[in-house]
Order: C-alpha cells, then sequence, then structure tokens
C-alpha cells in the first residue's frame, strides 16, 4: 500500500514522524551551533574581563562587578537560568511536557556568559544543554507536534548540545537517556543519536577535531594497580560527597536568605571567588587546562591537593550563591586533581610498580564524575571516548562503582535532584511512568478546598472550621501552602486560650503529599499517614495545591466509579 | 527518503484545505531554519576565527613572556609562561617545544615526556620532536628508547638550514651516547655511516677518528687521522692522533714520523715527546727488526737481553723475602742457559735464537713489571718489541 492510499490518521502520524526526524538533524546543528557560540562567548569574555595577566584588584572587582549585573539579570528577567541547567531540562521534560520558554534560552546564554567569563568556578555543558532545550521547544513549539513529540526534543537537543560543548557524541547521548530520560532503554536512542552526529559535525567544522584533553596514553602497568583504583573510587567518593553536602549546605543556607537579598547573592559569591582566585587563579572559570595539566603529570602533590580543596571551595560557592553556570566540568576538575593526587602518591609509595599519575588522574575524572553526577555509564564512555582505549576501562569500573556506591549510600538523593527539591520541584521517581488505565491523584481530588492564611488567629480559624466540612485545612499563603492544621489542633488551641494567637504557630510541617499523576494506591497510602487530608501539589512547585482529597472525596468517586465503570473500562 | 518526499507531496496534493496549508508552512519552515542555520553557521565561523586569532595574540604574548623567563634562569616561571602560551595554540609546535625544553630544564620530565610523546603522536616524523624524546629518554637512562628516538630523528624530517650538519652533529651525540653506555657494538655501524657523512674539514676528520679510538677501533682512527693530517698537515691535532694511533698499532716507524711533525708544530707536547721517545727506542733496539745483518741482531739482542736479566736480578733481590720468587727464578734460570747461544762469536745466532731471545726478555720484564713495579721507558720499549714480535698486544 503506498502512502497516498493510506488512512488520513496514519498518514498524518507518517507525516509527523517524517517532520521529527528532520527536526532531530535540525535541533542537533542549532543546539551544537549555540553550544559552540557560547564556548566562544564566554572565552572572550574572559579575555576582555581578565585580559592576559590580571590584577589582584580585577580578581577581586571584575566577578564582584559582573556578578552585580548577573544578579540583576536574574533575579528580575530569568529566574530559571540560575545554575546548572540539567536539573531545569530535566523538570521540562518530566514535568512541563518539553516547554522551555525561548527566553529562558537567551537569559542562561546572557548570564551563563557572563558568570562563566567573570571567572565563577563554574562548567558550560550543563548551560548548553539548557540553550539546546530552550532553542529545541521554541522550534518544536512552531511545527504544532503532538506533547509526546513536542516532549522528546529535549533529551535530543541535550545530547547535541552536550555533545558540541564536550565533543563526547557518545557519551552525549547515554547522558541524555540516563539523566535527562532516567532511561537507558529509551525508545529515543536513534533521534540521539541523530543529532549529536549532526551536532558533532557542526562543531568539528567550526572548532576542528580538537580534543578537549590531551590523554596520555593509558598503561596498567600490574594487576596490583587495582587496588590503587580501588583506593581511588574511596577518595573519588568521598569528595563527591564532600562537594555535594556542601553544596546543598551552603544552598541552602543562600535559599533562607530574605527574597530581597537575592539580587545581591551573586555578587557575594562573586566576592568570595575573587579573593579565592587571588590566592588560587587556577579555580577560574572552566578551568579544563589545569585538568589537562594533571592528566599529563604535570602538578606537584600539593598543588593538586590545594587546587582540588580550591575548586571545590569555589564551586560550591558560585553555584550556592545563584549564579548561573554547570557542575559537570567542575566535577571533571576536581577528579582530575584528586586522582592525580592518589597517582602521585601510589607511584611514591606503592610496593607495586605502577603507571604514571596521569592515568589516575584520568580515572578520577570518571570517578567524581559518577559520584556527583549519578551517571555512571556515561562517565565511563565519556572517559573511554577520551583515551579510546579499551584497558582503561576496568581500573575506570571499579573506581566508579566504589564512588558511586559511596555517594549513593551518604547521600541518596542525587544531586541534580536534590537540587529541584530545594526549588521545591519534585521530579518522577527514575523510572516512574505514568500508569495507564488505573486512577490517578488527579481524577480523584476535588479542586475546592480551603487555604487558612497563617497570619489569621485561632479564633478566626474555628470561625471558618465551623463553616466548612473538612477535618482538615491547608495553610498558606499567595497560594503556596505551607502545612496544615487539623479541626482537633484548633478546639484544643481555643480551649487553652490561645485564641489571639496565629494559626501559623499549629501548622504541621511534616506531612505526605502527592503529586496529580501518582496511582490509587498512593494516594491510600499517603492518606492514611495524614490526619484527614491529602494535598495534591504541582511536581514543578510543590507548594502549589492543584487539589485535595479527604475520606469524602475518596467515597464520593468510588461510588461514581460505581456507578460509570471502572477507570480502565471508561478509558477503553 | 524517496517515499518521505512522495507521502508530503501526495498529501499536499491529495488534500487542498487546512492539511495543505500546514504541509506549506512546516516546509517554509524547514527550509527558513536550514537558512537560518546556515548564516549561524557563518557567523560563529567568523567568531570562531576572531577567537583564534585572540589565541594565538595571547599565545605569543606568553612565548615572549617565557624567553625572558628562560634568559632570566627563571625556569618555572618560564613553564607557568609556556603552558599559557600553548593554552589556546595547542598545535603550535614551536611554543610546545619551548615548553618542554623549560619542563625538561625544570626536570619536569613526566610532564615533558607526555608533551613531546603528544606532539609526536602528531607528527611523527619530525626530527625535532624525536630528538628532544631521545635526549629526555636519554637522560631517563632509557637506552633503547633513546636509541630508537635517536634514528627516528636521524631518518626523520628535518627543517631549517644546514640540515647535513647538525644531522652529523646529533649522530655523533648518539655515538657518544652509546659509547657512554657501553654499547660500542651499536655505535660502531653509526660510526661507519658518519664516516660516509664527513664532510672536507680536518676538525670533522678528527672527531670521527677520536670516536673510532674510543669505540676501540685504531685502524679506522688512523684512518681518518691520516685523512684529517692529508688535509691539512700542520694540525698538531691530527698529527698528534696519526702518531698515537700509529703507535697503539704497533707502527713505531710511521709514529715517529707524525710525532716528530706534530712536535715540530708544538714543542710543548709532553706526552708526544714521551711517545716519540718510546717509539725510537723500540725502532733503535728492535733485534727483529728487518733488513738486519746476523752481528746487527746480535749487536741488538745482547745488551736488551743484560737488561733484562739485570732488572730480574734486582727484582729477586727485593722479593727474596717474600716467597713469591719462583716463577723470576726458573725465568733467570733459563735466561743463564739462553746467555752463553746469544754471546757465541764464532757462530752468531740465528734469527730463530734471537727471536726466542726477543721472547724471553719480553717475560723477564713482563714478570718483573708484574713484581716490582713501573718499568723504566727502555725496559716499557723492551716490552712493546717482544709484544709486537710475540704478536700480542696489550
Amino acid at each position: 500500500m503506498s502512502a497516498p492510499d493510506l488512512p488520513l490518521i496514519q498518514r498524518l502520524r507518517l507525516r509527523e514522524n517524517h517532520i521529527f526526524f528532520a527536526l532531530t538533524i535540525v535541533i542537533g546543528i542549532f543546539a551544537g551551533l549555540a553550544a559552540v557560540l557560547f564556548t566562544l562567548a564566554i572565552k572572550g569574555t574572559t579575555y576582555l574581563l581578565f585580559g592576559v595577566s590580571p590584577s589582584i584588584l580585577r580578581y577581586i572587582l571584575v566577578p564582584t562587578g559582573v556578578s552585580l549585573v548577573t544578579g540583576f539579570l536574574l533575579a528580575r528577567f530569568f529566574p530559571e537560568a540560575r545554575g546548572s541547567g540539567v536539573p531545569q531540562t530535566e523538570a521540562a521534560y518530566h514535568i512541563y511536557q518539553g516547554h522551555v520558554p525561548a527566553r529562558v534560552a537567551f537569559g542562561k546564554f546572557l548570564t551563563g556568559v557572563l558568570c562563566i567569563g567573570s571567572g565563577h568556578s563554574m562548567g558550560r555543558e550543563g548551560p548548553s544543554v539548557q540553550i539546546g532545550a530552550g532553542i529545541a521547544s521554541s522550534i518544536g513549539k512552531q511545527f504544532h507536534l503532538s506533547s509526546e513529540r513536542a516532549r522528546s526534543l529535549i533529551p535530543v537537543a541535550s545530547a547535541a548540545a552536550l555533545s558540541a560543548a564536550f565533543n563526547t557524541p557518545i557519551a552525549a547521548v547515554l547522558f541524555a537517556l540516563e539523566e535527562i530520560i532516567g532511561d537507558l532503554n529509551a525508545a529515543l536512542l536513534g533521534s540521539t543519536v541523530v543529532a549529536s552526529v549532526a551536532s558533532v559535525i557542526v562543531e568539528r567544522s567550526i572548532l576542528g577535531n580538537n580534543p578537549i584533553f590531551h590523554v596520555p596514553q593509558y598503561h596498567l602497568v600490574s594487576s596490583a594497580e587495582l587496588l590503587a583504583y580501588a583506593v581511588l573510587g574511596v577518595v573519588g567518593g568521598a569528595v563527591s560527597l564532600a562537594f555535594c553536602k556542601g553544596m546543598l549546605w551552603l544552598r541552602a543556607i543562600f535559599l533562607r536568605m530574605p527574597g530581597r537579598t537575592r539580587i545581591y547573592q551573586p555578587a557575594m559569591g562573586g566576592l568570595m571567588i575573587g579573593i579565592i582566585l587571588i590566592f588560587c587563579p587556577q579555580a577560574l572559570g572552566v578551568g579544563y587546562e589545569y585538568a589537562d595539566q594533571a592528566l599529563n603529570g604535570g602538578l606537584l602533590l600539593r598543588t593538586l591537593v590545594l587546587l582540588c580543596t580550591a575548586k571545590l571551595i569555589a564551586t560550591v560557592i558560585s553555584y550556592a550563591s545563584g549564579n548561573a553556570g554547570g557542575i559537570f566540568a567542575p566535577s571533571l576538575y576536581l577528579g582530575a586533581m584528586a586522582g592525580g593526587a592518589i597517582g602521585v602518591l601510589v607511584h611514591r609509595f606503592a610496593p607495586f610498580p605502577t603507571g604514571d599519575p596521569g592515568a589516575y588522574a584520568l580515572v578520577g575524572m570518571g570517578t567524581l564524575f559518577a559520584g556527583i553526577i549519578r551517571a555512571p555509564m556515561t562517565s565511563v564512555f565519556m572517559i573511554f571516548e577520551l583515551t579510546q582505549d579499551y584497558q582503561v576501562l576496568v581500573p575506570l569500573m571499579i573506581a566508579n562503582m566504589i564512588s558511586f556506591l559511596i555517594s549513593t549510600r551518604y547521600q541518596p538523593i542525587p544531586l541534580y535532584r536534590a537540587l529541584l527539591d530545594q526549588d521545591h520541584v519534585h521530579l518522577p521517581k527514575v523510572g516512574f511512568r505514568e500508569p495507564a488505565g488505573t486512577w490517578r491523584a488527579r481524577d480523584i481530588m476535588t479542586r475546592e478546598f480551603v487555604l487558612l492564611s497563617p497570619v489569621i488567629s485561632v479564633e478566626d480559624a474555628a470561625r471558618m472550621a465551623t463553616e466548612n466540612e473538612a477535618g482538615s485545612f491547608l495553610v498558606g499563603d499567595n497560594g503556596l501552602y505551607s502545612g496544615l492544621v487539623t479541626r482537633d489542633q484548633i478546639e484544643q488551641a481555643l480551649q487553652s486560650g490561645l485564641a489571639t494567637t496565629p494559626i501559623s504557630t499549629l501548622v504541621i510541617k511534616d506531612h505526605a503529599h502527592v503529586h496529580p499523576d501518582q496511582p490509587l494506591e498512593l494516594v491510600l497510602e499517603r492518606l492514611g499517614k495524614n490526619p484527614g487530608i491529602l494535598p495534591v501539589v504541582s511536581r514543578g512547585e510543590v507548594r502549589h495545591v492543584e487539589g485535595v482529597i479527604t475520606p469524602q472525596t475518596m467515597i464520593q468517586y468510588f461510588q461514581k466509579a460505581w456507578n460509570g465503570g471502572s477507570k480502565s473500562s471508561t478509558n477503553a | 527518503m524517496g517515499a518521505a518526499i512522495v507521502s508530503f507531496w501526495s498529501l499536499h496534493i491529495v488534500h487542498e484545505g487546512v492539511t495543505a496549508r500546514i504541509l506549506n508552512k512546516e516546509i517554509f519552515l524547514l527550509v527558513a531554519l536550514a537558512l537560518v542555520a546556515v548564516g549561524v553557521f557563518v557567523f560563529t565561523r567568523t567568531m570562531a576565527a576572531r577567537e583564534q586569532r585572540m589565541e594565538v595574540r595571547i599565545g605569543r604574548i606568553w612565548y615572549d613572556q617565557g624567553k625572558q623567563y628562560i634568559a632570566s634562569g627563571k625556569i618555572e616561571k618560564a613553564i607557568q609562561a609556556f603552558r599559557r602560551s600553548t593554552a589556546g595554540t595547542r598545535y603550535n609546535q614551536k611554543y610546545a617545544l619551548a615548553l618542554a625544553d623549560a619542563l625538561i630544564a625544570g626536570n619536569h620530565d613526566i610532564e615533558a615526556h607526555q608533551l613531546l610523546l603528544r606532539l609526536r603522536e602528531a607528527d611523527p616524523e619530525n626530527a625535532e620532536i624525536n630528538i628532544y624524546l631521545a635526549r629526555l629518554t636519554a637522560k631517563q637512562g632509557e637506552t633503547s628508547d633513546a636509541v630508537r628516538y635517536y634514528q627516528n630523528a636521524l631518518y626523520g624530517r628535518w627543517s631549517g638550514s644546514q640540515i647535513d650538519v647538525r644531522r652529523r652533529q646529533l649522530r655523533v651525540e648518539l655515538i657518544r651516547f652509546l659509547l657512554g653506555h657501553q654499547e660500542g657494538n651499536l655505535a660502531s655501524p653509526e660510526l661507519l655511516i658518519l664516516e660516509t657523512e664527513i664532510p672536507d674539514s680536518a676538525p670533522s676528520w678528527i672527531e670521527t677518528a677520536k670516536l673510532f679510538t674510543e669505540a676501540g677501533d685504531p685502524q679506522h682512527a688512523l684512518k681518518d687521522y691520516s685523512e684529517a693530517v692529508r688535509l691539512d698537515s700542520h694540525n698538531v691535532e691530527a698529527l698528534t692522533g696519526a702518531g698515537e694511533t700509529s703507535f697503539q698499532l704497533g707502527d713505531y716507524a710511521k709514529a715517529t714520523q707524525y710525532l716528530k711533525d706534530s712536535l715540530d708544530l708544538n714543542p710543548q707536547s709532553e706526552k708526544a715527546r714521551q711517545l716519540l721517545s718510546l717509539a725510537e727506542m723500540v725502532l733503535a733496539d728492535d733485534p727483529l727488526a728487518p733488513h738486519l745483518t746476523a752481528e746487527e741482531r746480535q749487536r741488538r739482542v745482547i745488551p736488551d737481553f743484560e737488561r733484562s736479566l739485570r732488572r730480574l736480578d734486582s727484582c729477586l733481590n727485593q722479593n727474596s723475602k717474600s716467597g713469591t720468587t719462583a716463577e723470576l727464578q726458573s725465568l733467570k734460570a733459563e735466561a743463564l742457559a739462553m746467555e752463553p747461544k746469544l754471546n757465541q762469536r764464532k757462530h752468531l745466532p740465528d734469527s730463530d735464537m734471537v727471536g726466542a731471545g726477543v721472547s724471553l726478555i719480553f717475560k723477564m720484564q713482563k714478570a718483573a713489571s708484574d713484581s716490582c713495579g713501573e718499568p723504566s721507558v727502555l725496559d716499557q720499549a723492551l716490552i712493546l718489541i717482544g709484544l709486537q714480535h710475540n704478536g700480542a698486544r696489550p
């Protein structure tokens, strides 16, 4: 049967397949171009701001002054452009049906260039991913694709952007599958490969086929060295943990500061970075040239340790203070330094023959990447692509797995997810697929609920409670809830003579919630834990209540379903 | 792809309503995006070229700075400067080699090695890179790697001026390295190749001759010294070298001639004078020298014999209490038995008898030297005569 003979709906579907295929190439090209331009702009800005040999004053003034500008831009115009860009891209894929506003991509480009170019210790890969996703979303919108297709453009663009930014096309594909989609078996493998290849062709035709690192030839000198690599895995895991915990701790402090300071926070970070740069200029910006030196055994032990420490602190400060830039490059930098340091020690003290410290720096890069980013497969393939040497795989996998396990054990939530959690965004669990044919929270919830202001008194709350049958009430302001309070609590407070006390003093903050896409089983389980009310909150802003589920709404829904048939039968 | 195009256009033809308009828009959008992509590509390339020019400019600034640091002996600062010069211009071999040079000077051998290997990977036939690697591995004591890099450099691609001279100098460096590591068997073929590349200048021949001497090949050394003398008969070094080598080879007549010429030009040379004296004694006292009459042989052998016997006697007296005189006693007995045969006036000793006498003189002198210390010049001459005729060489 030829195409014209097919029914219209099939032909439309065929048409969308063709358009999607064409778009993967187009997006690959645009994401690649954007990543290359981003890289060039950062280099140009760094040169413009710091010159060839910057003075101490410039080290202080540039990051602080530029961060004042970026702080204003990020607070007023591009709040979504803070940070890496990878978590935001994941949220766009999992929560916002692949929607990334063009404004965000533009803002990320602008603020990313300014932040990284002004010396903040951050990477360019994460922002490239978000910029690519923004471009893909904007292009996809013009073609009126189905929501699933539009969403699929996000990992496609991510792979393309990373491929151009880091010049490792295979690792970029794996990163898109492993990190963005969270599923290595994803059906988008073909599209991501096409986009990644298109992107890397563009990148190489502009910048040439120059690897980011000059990687020395790898040798496993003796099998006893595998023990040394296991030690490297332990150290890598510890450094990863220090990085993740430090980042989340400092970021939480910045987030707790009053909202009006948000505009100045990047400049506060900039000032601290300036001070670090005076003592350790090697912590400036992306820093791949110093990682390259570690790979080639060009740094002394004390320099390696100093750079590892300084970079860790600098990256934590830059990121936590709300600047725009990623952690991909810093994690590789830290890995090279930590690995190099272990390599020097092993080379000096091991009772068996060992390879050059550069080999340890190389494995260290993958180890820290696995520990911080939590994408072990990507890390293995990334190092393999850099070395093009199978010999590196066994030590790399040993060190990676140990680092990954330590990091997972003591920091169960991966860093990107934990950062989203701090922003009140809850991604679905890895591998979660919205169940078809079953009841979900959004089918059961009611959108009619009372949101008590936290400033009203217990007495006012009691009056409102008498007008409502519910056993518990949500408390919150400006449409964002902060906790809940039960009817019993209100009555007890009244009896205790606390009638004029603000209701916020009674709020229960430690309670369960569900998201609209979660299934009935989970709803029942969590409703049982809560005192009579279960908030159904948005994944994109967990303080935003889309509806509530109470025992009454459950009964009503069951009755309705009983009368109308099961969900699966209605769907069918 | 053909099916896709067919499906696109067939849809357009069959449905001329809304769908057809959407299709037109999509194709138009794709074409427009392609055009925009071309424009952005050109812009990005322009930016990349500009950035590359900037990197080159920065690289040059740091390179010049590095050279200044090198000139003022600040190696570590020079390394930092050269590193920065190569950061944006990794494939600038000049900068990279300057960095390698500084790294070697600063004893950052591992990094220098990695850097040079990387450069070599990109350009394996580059002589300069191979030379750096050869010197570095030689410094690290990796003889086989050093020899490999030296040979790669010798047969690699050279650039610049005076290539033949530089190549020859490198071969000399390799030979010196091999001789320094007791690899004479590897040095010999290199020396033979070097001999074919020597320009017509006495110093070059002298240099090669010296290397042959170090390699234990005096025949080739003499040949090269002779060639140097031919090119410059007033070259003292060549004359002395030729004289010494001739002496070493036992050609005392030629040695005498060269050493005399050398002393004429440089009378202060004590070594040449001593060698000449020794050579002249050998020539004057050798009883087995050609074209001598029987009387003349006897006239030479008797004083040599008696002198040797006296030395043996003296040595025996010195060692009478040590109990190690058995060999000396036996030699004395043998000598006393031979002495009358050599001294016969009626029947002059034939050449075999003179030869036996020379052999015994050698044994006595040797034994006395072993037991009683350094021989005098004349005793040395007698030993040399004995060596020459026994076919032995010291």
